[in-house]
C-alpha cells in the first residue's frame, strides 16, 4: 500500500506519503495564496524522497474542508485527476477530522471544538469527543453560534481568533497530511476490501463502515462547502436617467 | 563556402538545383514555400554557398524535441566531393542537438549508395526499408537513424522492421514524403480550458483538431445576469475530468498517448483558472508528461491554425468576448504577440449583455441580441461610436451602453412602445462598426494583410459581414473560425500547446501559477 495524502483547506499545503504502517515523507507550507502553485511540487518532492513514483501510488486521500472554496478546489480536483490517470481509489476527510485527530492528547479526554477560519467573523467547527471522534458538524457559524460551544476547549490554528466567545485555545496548529494519512490508513485497514464501492473507489458517506475511535468513514473527494455561493439575482436594469 | 538560412530569394536557384538533381519528383514551388514559410518554426532550411551562388541546400523538421527527420539534401553536381554535404549534415545534427534532439532519421534512395555512405559517415544506420516508396520509379527507401547523445530513445533497439513499417500511408510519389505526414505526426497535445464559464478539454495533433469537449455552466448564470465567479468555479471543478473524458473518447485516444498537457493560466477568473491549472498538473505529474501555462488570448489565436492552416507571420488579431477586447499584432503566435490596443472599460460582450438587459432579452446578450437585429434597421438610431476619431486602437463600450440605456429609457417614458429589432440593430451596428474599422486600421498601419478574428463575439453575424466587406475593399485576408471555435474551448489552448510542443519550446514548471491579468507579452508561462 502506497498511499498519497494531502490537505489544501486551510493555510497549509500538506502532503504525506504513508506505506499502510508508517509515514514515509511529509512536507507543510504555510501560504494562505499559494496552493495552486504549491500542490503540484510538494507532491512530487514527497514522492520522489520516498523513491517513489506517481505510478506505485494505490489510493489517494484528501482533505475535504471545510475551508476556503479556492484552496480546497486545487487539492479535491488534483486528487481526482490523480485516482483518474493512476486508477485509483480517491478518499476524502474532512479536515476539522484531521485537527482533531491531532489534538486528541492536547484535549486530555475532554470534549473539544476543532475550528478553521471561515472569515466573515464565522468559524468552521466540528465538536469532538476525548478520542477524537466528531459529535455534531461540520458546520459554519458565528463562534456565539456554536450549540453549546461556551467554554469548550478549542483545536486548530484559528483556536485563538474569538477568544471572549470560545473556551481555552488547546492546540494550535494547522492540519497535517501525516495525520490525514494515518486516519486514512486507519480507516482503511478496519473497513478492509469492503469498502467502497468496486470499481469507484468512493465509499457511501452515510453507509461506509466506521473504524473505533473515528466513528466516521471516509468520504468521497467531494467539497464540503457549506455555504452556498454568494450571488443574488439583480433587480431592474438601474436607470441611467432621472425621472 | 559559407553557410546561411535558406530563403525566399533562394527559390529561383533551389528549383533550378531541385529539378537537375532530382527529375523524378522534384519538389514544387509551392512545397518549398510552404516549407520555408515554417522556417524557424519546427523547421530548419540551410544553404550552402559559393561566393553568390547556391551550391547545395538541406532541410530538416524538428518537432517535439525529440526526433529529428532530414526532409532534403542537395548538392550542386559541379560541387561534389568538397565535402559540402558533410557541412551541411553537420549543420542539419548540431542544430537538431541545440533543440535536443535525441536521434535523427531521414529516407534515402536504395539506389543512392552515395548518399547512404554519407549518412554512414556520420553514425546513421539502417533502420528499416519502404517499399516502392518513391514514385514513379517504385524504388525503395530505406530509412536511416542516427542516435544524438544521450539520452538514447528506448525504442531504438527495437527491430528495424517493427520500427519502420513500409508505411502504405505515406503518399506515395512524394520524396523524403514524410514532411506531408506532420499532420498525422507530431505530439498530442490535451488542452484544457477553465477560464470563465467553460469547462473545455481538446485533443489536438500537429494542426489537426481531434476532439474538443466543452461543459458550460451559462445556464447556471444566466438568472443573475452574468458570470458568478463561485458558481463557475464549482462546476468546473465537476465538469473536469468528465470532459477530459469525453474529449479521449470522442479522439479514440487514452491518456497513455498525451504528450503533452497545455492549460489557460490566464487571463480568466482566478479561481476559475485555478481548478484547470491544478487539473492540468495532476495530469502532466501523474503521465510524466509536459506542462504549457499559456495565455488565453493567444490560444484564441492559434485556434485559427486548426481550421485555416498555419498563420502567416505577422497577423493582426482582433479578439472579441465578453472578458475581453484586444486588438494584437501576431508575429508569432507562440512567441510573440504585441498589444495595438484593448478595451479602456467594457468588453463588447459585456455591453452585448447589459444592453440585453435593458431590451428584455435573455443572458448572455449576443445571441439574442443578433437574431432581433436581423429585423431591425441598423441605420434607425445614430448610437455614439466610442473614441472612434481618436486614432488610437482602444475601444471604449461604456458610452455605448448608456446611450442605448437612455434611449430606451426616454423612449419608455414617452410612454412609447421600444423597437427592439431597431435598437438591437443599431446597437450592433455601432459595435460592428467600430470594432472593424480599429482592425482595418491596425491591418494598414503595421503593413499586414491577414486579420484573425476570435472570442465569442465573433460569432456575430454583422461582426462577420462587416469585416468581410471591409477587409476585401482594403486587401486584406480575413480568417473566422467557425462558431465553435470561436467561444471558450479546450482545442484552442490544445492548439497553442501542439504550436510550443511541436518546436520542442521549454514547458512550464510545476509551480506555475494561474493569473487572472496574465499580460499578452506572455504567451506561456515559465
Amino acid at each position: 500500500m502506497l498511499l498519497l495524502a494531502f490537505d489544501t483547506a486551510t493555510p497549509a499545503v500538506t502532503v504525506a506519503l504513508h506505506d499502510g504502517q508508517r509515514v514515509l515523507a511529509e512536507t507543510v507550507t504555510v501560504e494562505a495564496r499559494g496552493h495552486g502553485e504549491l500542490l503540484a511540487p510538494s507532491i512530487a518532492k514527497v514522492v520522489a524522497d520516498a523513491g517513489a513514483e506517481p505510478g506505485d501510488l494505490t489510493a489517494i486521500v484528501t482533505g475535504v474542508g471545510p475551508g476556503p472554496y479556492t484552496g480546497l478546489r486545487v487539492g479535491v480536483v488534483t486528487a481526482r485527476v490523480f485516482g483518474r490517470t493512476l486508477a485509483i481509489p480517491v478518499y476524502g476527510v474532512c479536515t476539522l477530522d484531521v485537527l482533531a485527530r491531532g489534538a486528541v492528547r492536547a484535549a486530555a479526554g475532554r470534549e473539544f471544538l476543532a475550528v478553521t477560519d471561515a472569515r466573515r467573523k464565522e468559524l468552521y467547527w466540528g465538536r469532538y469527543d476525548g478520542s477524537g471522534s466528531r459529535i455534531s458538524g461540520p458546520a459554519v457559524s458565528r463562534p456565539a453560534g456554536i450549540p453549546d460551544g461556551a467554554g469548550l476547549p478549542v483545536a486548530g490554528q484559528a483556536a485563538s481568533l474569538y477568544p471572549d466567545e470560545l473556551g481555552e485555545p488547546i492546540w494550535r496548529e494547522h492540519p497535517s497530511a501525516a495525520v490525514l494519512a494515518e486516519l486514512a490508513a486507519e480507516r482503511l485497514s478496519v473497513a478492509g476490501t469492503g469498502l467502497g464501492e468496486s470499481g469507484s473507489g468512493l465509499s457511501r458517506p452515510e453507509t461506509g463502515p466506521s473504524a473505533p475511535g473515528t466513528g466516521l468513514a471516509l468520504l468521497p473527494p467531494e467539497p464540503l462547502y457549506l455555504r452556498r455561493p454568494d450571488a443574488r439575482v439583480p433587480g431592474p436594469p438601474k436607470r441611467v436617467t432621472s425621472l | 563556402m559559407r553557410l546561411r538560412p535558406l530563403c525566399y530569394e533562394d527559390l529561383a536557384a533551389v528549383l533550378d538545383l531541385e529539378r537537375s538533381l532530382f527529375p523524378d519528383d522534384a519538389w514544387s514551388p509551392g512545397m518549398f514555400a510552404e516549407e520555408l514559410a515554417m522556417q524557424g518554426r519546427g523547421r530548419h532550411y540551410v544553404a550552402a554557398e559559393e561566393g553568390s551562388k547556391l551550391v547545395g541546400y538541406a532541410g530538416m523538421m524538428l518537432p517535439g524535441g525529440r526526433q529529428a527527420e532530414v526532409l532534403t539534401l542537395a548538392v550542386n553536381t559541379a560541387h561534389w566531393g568538397r565535402g559540402i554535404g558533410s557541412t551541411l549534415l553537420t549543420d542539419l545534427l548540431d542544430e537538431a542537438g541545440r533543440h535536443d534532439c535525441t536521434e535523427m532519421i531521414l529516407e534515402v534512395r536504395a539506389d543512392n549508395p552515395r548518399a547512404q555512405n554519407l549518412y554512414r559517415r556520420f553514425g546513421f544506420s539502417d533502420a528499416g526499408i519502404r517499399r516502392g516508396y518513391y514514385q514513379p520509379s517504385g524504388i525503395d527507401a530505406i530509412v536511416m537513424r542516427c542516435g544524438l547523445g544521450e539520452p538514447v530513445l528506448p525504442d531504438s533497439a527495437e527491430p528495424a522492421d517493427s520500427a519502420v513499417p513500409a508505411d502504405s500511408a505515406v503518399p506515395a510519389g512524394r520524396r523524403r514524403g514524410a514532411r506531408r505526414g506532420c499532420a498525422m505526426s507530431g505530439p498530442l497535445v490535451l488542452g484544457i480550458e477553465t477560464s470563465c464559464d467553460e469547462t473545455g478539454a481538446g485533443l489536438v495533433r500537429g494542426h489537426e483538431l481531434l476532439a474538443d469537449a466543452v461543459a458550460s455552466s451559462v445556464d447556471e448564470h444566466a438568472r443573475f445576469g452574468g458570470v458568478v465567479p463561485e458558481v463557475a468555479s464549482r462546476a468546473h471543478l465537476e465538469a473536469m475530468t468528465p470532459t477530459v473524458d469525453r474529449a479521449l473518447a470522442q479522439a479514440g485516444v487514452t491518456l497513455a498517448d498525451v504528450d503533452a498537457i497545455a492549460v489557460t493560466a490566464g487571463p480568466g477568473l482566478a479561481g476559475a483558472l485555478l481548478v484547470g491549472v491544478a487539473a492540468a498538473k495532476a495530469y502532466a505529474l501523474t503521465l510524466g508528461k509536459p506542462l504549457y501555462g499559456v495565455n488565453h488570448l493567444a490560444a484564441h489565436v492559434a485556434v485559427d491554425q486548426l481550421e485555416h492552416g498555419p498563420l502567416p507571420a505577422p497577423v493582426i488579431a482582433l479578439l472579441v468576448s465578453g472578458g475581453h477586447s484586444s486588438l494584437l499584432l501576431v508575429p508569432d503566435v507562440a512567441g510573440e504577440v504585441i498589444s495595438l490596443g484593448a478595451t479602456v472599460d467594457d468588453a463588447a460582450g459585456e455591453a452585448y449583455d447589459k444592453v440585453a438587459r435593458v431590451l428584455g432579452l435573455p443572458f448572455p446578450g449576443g445571441p439574442p441580441i443578433d437574431k432581433a437585429a436581423r429585423s431591425g434597421d441598423p441605420g434607425a438610431i445614430a448610437f455614439p461610436r466610442g473614441m472612434y476619431h481618436d486614432g488610437s486602437l482602444d475601444f471604449s463600450f461604456a458610452g455605448l451602453k448608456t446611450a442605448v440605456a437612455r434611449w430606451v429609457e426616454e423612449r419608455a417614458a414617452r410612454g412609447e412602445p421600444v423597437p427592439v429589432a431597431d435598437v438591437a440593430a443599431s446597437f450592433q451596428e455601432a459595435v460592428a462598426d467600430v470594432l472593424t474599422r480599429k482592425a482595418v486600421a491596425a491591418c494598414l498601419h503595421h503593413g499586414v494583410d491577414h486579420l484573425v478574428i476570435g472570442g465569442g463575439v465573433a460569432a456575430n453575424s454583422r461582426l462577420r459581414a462587416l469585416a468581410e466587406e471591409r477587409c476585401t475593399a482594403a486587401g486584406i485576408r480575413l480568417r473566422i473560425p467557425r462558431p465553435g471555435l470561436c467561444t471558450d474551448n479546450g482545442a484552442m489552448v490544445a492548439a497553442l500547446g501542439s504550436e510550443l510542443a511541436s518546436r520542442g519550446l521549454p514547458s512550464s514548471p510545476l509551480d506555475l501559477p494561474a493569473d487572472s491579468a496574465l499580460p499578452i507579452t506572455e504567451v506561456v508561462v515559465h
